[in-house]
C-alpha cells in the first residue's frame, strides 16, 4: 500500500477535463495522459517494477497491451485491454483481462476486473486529475497483486513457457 | 492547432513506445539480492554467516576474530550464548564457531560448560590456585570448582600440570581427592593428630577428637591413615559406619581386658551390667572374641565359668541322690536373675542327662519325686484319722452320692455333648449351669491357651485353680492350708526365708491334685472295708432269718401234714388255727426283730422299701385270725418276698432229716425236764404221734387229750393205759385246789414220768 501510494504520488496528475467526444480538447487531455504514462513507467522502470506494456489505437479511444506478474520466480503475462468510455474522464476506465474470463469472481463478463470499492470514489474525487496510469496503478495493480497468486495456487492459472524479452 | 496537437500526441504515443521497450535499470533489489546470497549459499558457493538483524553478511574468518576480541574484552571467558549476542549472530553459528576455535587452536581456547574459555585466563586462575594454596596450606578443588565454576577435573589437571614447577609438594588428600595440601601443612595436622591419639585413654569418638583438634573430618581420616601406616598409633578404630567410629587406645583396650579378668577370677562369673558400667557395650560378644570365652555359658545377665557350674551340679546330684530339694537360685551368685536361673538348671540337667526323678518349681526349684512322696506319705498319714472321720459321719457318703447324681445328670441332660461337659466341668465352668454359659466360655477359651501350666499356674486364678481341683474331686478331703502347714513343718523348709513361700506354695498346688486323689483312693478304700463289714452283717442276719424262716414254713408244713392224720375235721380245724396262730406269731417276731436290726445297721434304705415290709407285716397279722391256711400262705409269701427271701422246694431227703431233728430236739426236751408233768405228756404224745405218723405235730395242751385219743389206735393197751393215767393225774393236779392233795398227785406224777419217759424213749412202731 506504501509502494502504492509511493507510486501514486510520483505520477503527474492531469489537467484537461475532456472525453472522446470532444473533439477539441481530447487530443490536449490524451497528450496529458501519455505524459502521465510516460512518467509512470519510466518510475517503475527505474524501480525495477515495469510490470506492463500499453498502447493504442490512432484516436487513443482503445488502449491493449500486456501486464505480467513474478509469481516464484516465473513470469505471468496476461493481454489487457480497454475502451476509453465516452464519458470520460468523469467515469473511469474499465479494464479487462479477456485471458481470465469466467476463471475468477472478481470479475465482469468480458473479463472486466472488479476493482476495490475504494477505487471508483476515490476516482471521483479524483476528475479530472486522474488518468490512465492513475487506473493502472490503482486498479489493476493491486488487482494483480491480490488476485494472481491466489489463482496460481489453484492452479486456474498454470505458467506457461514464453518467449521473453 | 488541432493538428499540433495530434502530431504532438503521435510523438508522445511514439514517446511512450519508446520509453517502454527501453530495457529496465537492471538494478538489484534487496530482495535479489537477498535471493541470490540464498541460492549462492545454498550451492555452497559462499560462505557467510547473516547477522540476526538480517541486515549484513559475515565471513566466518571476520566472526572468528571478533569472537577472540570478544573473549578478551570479557576477560579470557565468554559464554557462547553472550557471545552470540554480542556478535549479533545465531547462537548455533555462535556455538559452531567456538568449537571450531577450540579445535583449530586447542593450546589457546577451550569450551567449558557452554563457555569459550582462553588458557591465558587458566593460567591466571592456576596463579590464583596456588597463591592460596601457599598461604593455606591446603585448597580443596571443589570449592574452587564452585568459585569459578569450572569443572573438578579441569582444576585438577590444571593443578597436576603445574605441580612440578613448584616450590613446595603437593599431596592430595587420600579420602577426599578434591583437597590438596602442602607438605608443611600435612605434616602439621599430622603432628596434631597424632598428640591428641597419645593423649586419649579411653574410647572416644572420631568426631570428638576432631571436634578438639578442629580438624576436617577427612583430613583426619587420612592423617590417621598414614599414621597407622607409620605405626605410630597406639589404639586401633573400630569399624566405620558413616562417620561414627571410636577410637579406642590400645591401652584402655588392655585396661579392660585385665579388669574383666580380675573380675572372671575373683567371681567365676562375668555380670554384664558391671561390664557395661565399665564402657564394654555388647558383653556377649566381647566374652566370645575373649580367650575364655569358650568355657563361660552366656545367660541373660551374665556369663558363668565352669566353676560354678561345679559347684550347682554337684549341689544338684547331691540333692537328688538324698532326695531332698533345691532352689538353683540359692547357689548362684546374687546377679542371676530368674531366667538366668532357669538357664542353668537347664543346661546343667541336659549335661548330666537327669531328666527323671524330680520336678522343677517356681522355675529354679527342683524338688525330687522321693521328697514329695515322702511329703505327700507324710501328710497322707495325718490324714488318716480326719478319713475315718469323714466316712463315719456319712459326709463321705453323701458327698459320693452326690457326685454320682451329677454325673447322671450331666450324662443325662446331653448325653452326645457329655464330653464337652465333662471339659467345661473342668476349665471350671459350673455344673448345669446353663445361666452361666459365657462364663465357661471365657474358661474354655482360657483353657485352651494355658493347658500346660495347670498346675505350674501362679498367675491371679490360683484361687480359681483350687475352685477347679475341689470340683474335679469328689469332695475335698485335705486342703491347701493343711498341705501348707504340713510343708511348713518340714525340716528343710524350716530354715528358708520369705521368699520361699511362692515354691511351698507352687508345691502346695502341685501336691493339692495328687493328694486329694491319694486320700479320695483312701476314703474309698476304707469306705469300701467299713461297707463290706457291714453288708456282710446284713447279710448273715438276713441268712439267718430265712433260714429260720424256711425252718419254719418246712415245720408248718410237717405240722399241716400231721394235722390231717386227724380223721375229725373239727380237730383240724381247731389245731391248724393253733398252728397259724403260734406260728406265725413266731414268724412276725422274727421278722420284726430282724428289721430292727436292719435299721440300726443301714440308713440308707429307702422307706419304700420299709413300708413294703409293713404292709406284708400287717397283712400277716389279719390273715392269722382266719382259720384259713390259704390265707396265712399268701400273706406269708408276700412278707417272704418283701424281705428279699426266696423259698425252696421241699427236699425229701431233708424232710426225713428234718423229722429225726426235730425228734431229737423232742426228745431231748423231754429228758431235759423235771418236774413239768403237763409239758412231760405234751412232748412225749408229740413224740409218740411223730413216731406213729411219721409226721411232725405241734399243739398246745388243750389238745393233749385228743392226740391220746387219736395214739389209742396204734399203742399197746398197757402202753396206752400209763399214758391214760398220767394224763388223768395231770388233769386232775391242774384242778386240784387242795395243796396236799397236789403234792400227792405230784409225787404220783413223778413216779409214774419215768415210766413216760421210758415209754416214749422205747416206742417202736409196731
Amino acid at each position: 500500500m506504501e509502494n502504492t501510494k509511493k507510486a501514486l504520488s510520483s505520477i503527474p496528475l492531469l489537467k484537461t477535463k475532456a472525453g472522446p467526444r470532444d473533439v477539441d480538447l481530447w487530443p490536449q487531455r490524451l497528450k496529458e495522459e501519455y505524459q502521465s504514462l510516460i512518467q509512470y513507467v519510466q518510475n517503475n522502470k527505474a524501480a525495477d517494477n515495469d510490470w506492463f506494456r500499453l498502447e493504442s489505437n490512432k484516436e487513443g479511444t482503445k488502449w491493449f497491451g500486456k501486464c505480467w506478474v513474478f509469481q516464484n520466480q516465473l513470469k505471468y503475462e496476461f493481454d489487457i485491454e480497454f475502451d476509453i468510455p465516452v464519458t470520460f474522464p468523469a467515469t473511469a476506465p474499465e479494464i479487462a483481462l479477456p485471458e481470465l474470463d469466467g476463471k475468477t469472481a472478481k470479475m465482469y463478463r468480458g473479463g472486466k476486473i472488479c476493482l476495490s470499492d475504494h477505487f471508483k470514489p476515490l476516482w471521483a474525487r479524483n476528475v479530472p486529475k486522474f488518468g490512465i496510469s492513475h487506473a493502472l496503478a490503482l486498479g489493476l495493480g493491486p488487482w494483480l497483486a491480490v488476485e494472481i497468486p491466489e489463482l496460481i495456487q489453484k492452479g486456474v492459472v498454470k505458467y506457461k513457457e514464453k518467449e521473453d524479452n | 492547432m488541432s493538428s499540433s496537437d495530434w502530431n504532438e500526441v503521435k510523438l508522445l504515443a511514439a514517446d511512450f513506445q519508446r520509453i517502454q521497450l527501453t530495457t529496465s535499470s537492471q538494478r538489484l533489489g534487496e530482495r535479489n539480492c537477498v535471493e541470490i546470497v540464498a541460492k549462492l549459499i545454498s550451492a555452497k558457493l559462499l560462505d557467510v554467516v547473516f547477522t540476526t538483524d538480517g541486515k549484513e553478511y559475515v565471513t566466518p574468518v571476520h566472526l572468528t576474530k571478533e569472537l577472540k576480541d570478544e573473549a578478551y574484552v570479557q576477560g579470557g571467558r565468554i559464554n557462547i550464548l553472550d557471545a552470540a549476542r554480542a556478535l549479533k549472530v545465531d547462537p548455533d553459528v555462535a556455538s559452531n564457531l567456538c568449537e571450531k576455535l577450540a579445535k583449530d587452536e586447542p593450546d589457546d581456547y577451550c569450551i567449558v560448560h557452554g563457555q569459550l574459555i582462553g588458557f591465558t585466563y587458566l593460567d591466571q586462575i592456576a596463579e590464583d590456585i596456588l597463591d592460596k594454596l601457599e598461604q593455606n596450606g591446603y585448597i580443596n578443588s571443589l570449592k574452587i570448582s564452585q568459585q569459578f565454576d569450572l569443572p573438578v577435573d579441569m582444576i585438577d589437571s590444571m593443578l597436576e600440570k603445574r605441580n612440578k614447577n613448584l616450590a613446595f609438594n603437593l599431596h592430595k588428600n587420600k579420602n577426599n581427592p578434591y583437597l590438596y595440601y602442602t607438605d608443611s601443612y600435612f605434616n602439621s595436622i599430622k603432628r596434631i593428630v597424632r598428640g591428641a591419639l597419645l593423649a586419649i585413654t579411653r574410647p572416644v569418638l572420631c568426631t570428638a577428637i576432631i571436634n578438639q583438634c578442629s580438624l576436617d573430618e577427612k583430613e583426619f581420616f587420612t592423617v590417621f591413615e598414614s599414621l597407622l601406616a607409620e605405626k605410630q598409633v597406639p589404639g586401633i578404630l573400630t569399624d566405620r559406619i558413616g562417620n561414627a567410629c571410636t577410637y579406642v587406645p590400645n591401652i584402655h583396650t588392655k585396661t579392660l581386658n585385665n579388669w574383666v579378668m580380675n573380675f572372671y577370677s575373683n567371681n567365676n562369673y562375668l555380670d554384664y551390667e558391671a561390664m557395661n558400667s565399665v564402657g564394654i557395650t555388647d558383653p556377649i560378644s566381647y566374652i566370645s572374641r575373649m580367650q575364655l570365652g569358650k568355657e563361660l555359658i552366656a545367660l541373660t545377665t551374665c556369663s558363668v565359668g565352669p566353676k560354678i557350674l561345679d559347684d550347682i551340679s554337684a549341689a544338684i546330684e547331691e540333692c537328688i541322690s538324698s532326695g531332698t530339694w533345691i532352689d538353683i537360685m540359692d547357689f548362684v551368685p546374687v546377679v542371676f536373675d530368674t531366667k538366668d536361673g532357669v538357664l542353668v538348671l537347664e543346661y546343667l540337667l541336659k549335661k548330666n542327662k537327669i531328666s527323671k526323678g524330680f520336678q522343677i518349681f517356681d522355675d529354679t526349684a527342683l524338688v525330687t519325686d522321693k521328697f514329695i512322696e515322702v511329703q505327700s506319705e507324710r501328710i497322707i498319714n495325718t490324714l488318716d484319722t480326719k478319713i475315718k472321720k469323714i466316712i463315719e459321719s456319712g459326709e463321705y457318703e453323701n458327698a459320693l452320692i452326690n457326685w454320682k447324681i451329677q454325673q447322671k445328670l450331666a450324662e443325662d441332660k446331653n448325653p452326645e455333648l457329655s464330653r464337652k461337659e465333662e471339659r467345661k466341668k473342668k476349665s471350671g465352668g459350673k455344673h448345669g449351669g446353663g445361666t452361666q454359659g459365657r462364663e465357661t466360655k471365657i474358661k474354655a477359651v482360657k483353657k485352651k491357651y494355658g493347658q500346660k501350666s495347670k498346675q505350674h499356674d501362679s498367675d491371679s486364678d490360683e484361687q480359681e485353680n483350687k475352685l477347679v481341683a475341689s470340683e474335679q474331686f469328689m469332695m475335698e478331703i485335705v486342703n491347701a492350708d493343711e498341705i501348707r502347714k504340713n510343708l511348713e513343718n518340714e525340716e528343710s523348709f524350716k530354715d528358708v526365708d520369705e521368699d520361699k513361700n511362692s515354691l511351698i506354695e507352687k508345691i502346695v498346688s502341685y501336691l493339692y491334685p495328687i493328694l486329694n486323689k491319694e486320700s479320695l483312693r483312701r476314703s474309698q478304700e476304707i469306705y469300701d472295708q467299713v461297707m463290706a463289714n457291714r453288708m456282710g452283717d446284713l447279710r448273715k442276719v438276713h441268712q439267718d432269718i430265712s433260714c429260720k424262716l424256711l425252718l419254719l414254713l418246712s415245720d408248718l408244713h410237717q405240722y399241716i401234714k400231721g394235722i390231717q392224720k386227724f380223721d375229725n375235721t373239727e380237730t383240724q380245724g381247731q389245731l391248724t388255727s393253733f398252728l397259724i396262730k403260734s406260728i406265725g406269731g413266731e414268724i412276725l417276731e422274727m421278722v420284726k426283730c430282724y428289721l430292727e436290726l436292719n435299721k440300726a445297721q443301714s440308713k440308707s434304705k429307702s422307706n419304700q422299701y420299709d413300708k413294703k415290709v409293713v404292709d406284708a407285716i400287717e397283712k400277716l397279722q389279719k390273715s392269722l385270725t382266719s382259720k384259713l391256711i390259704d390265707d396265712f400262705h399268701v400273706a406269708v409269701d408276700e412278707l417272704l418276698s418283701s424281705l428279699d427271701i426266696v423259698q425252696k422246694k421241699y427236699d425229701r431227703k431233708k424232710e426225713r432229716e428234718h423229722l429225726q431233728n426235730n425228734r431229737q430236739l423232742l426228745l431231748k426236751l423231754l429228758s431235759d425236764i423235771e418236774g413239768d408233768s403237763a409239758q412231760v405228756l405234751l412232748i412225749a404224745t408229740q413224740i409218740l404221734f411223730q413216731s406213729i405218723t411219721q409226721t411232725m405235730i405241734r399243739v398246745s395242751g388243750k389238745f393233749v387229750s385228743v392226740l391220746l385219743g387219736f395214739l389209742q389206735k396204734h399203742l399197746s393197751d398197757q402202753d396206752f393205759f400209763i399214758l391214760q393215767n398220767y394224763h388223768d393225774l395231770v388233769v386232775q393236779l391242774l384242778k386240784a385246789e387242795d395243796l396236799e392233795e397236789k403234792n400227792n398227785i405230784k409225787s404220783k406224777l413223778e413216779e409214774t414220768t419215768p415210766n413216760v419217759k421210758n415209754l416214749v424213749i422205747n416206742f417202736k412202731k409196731s
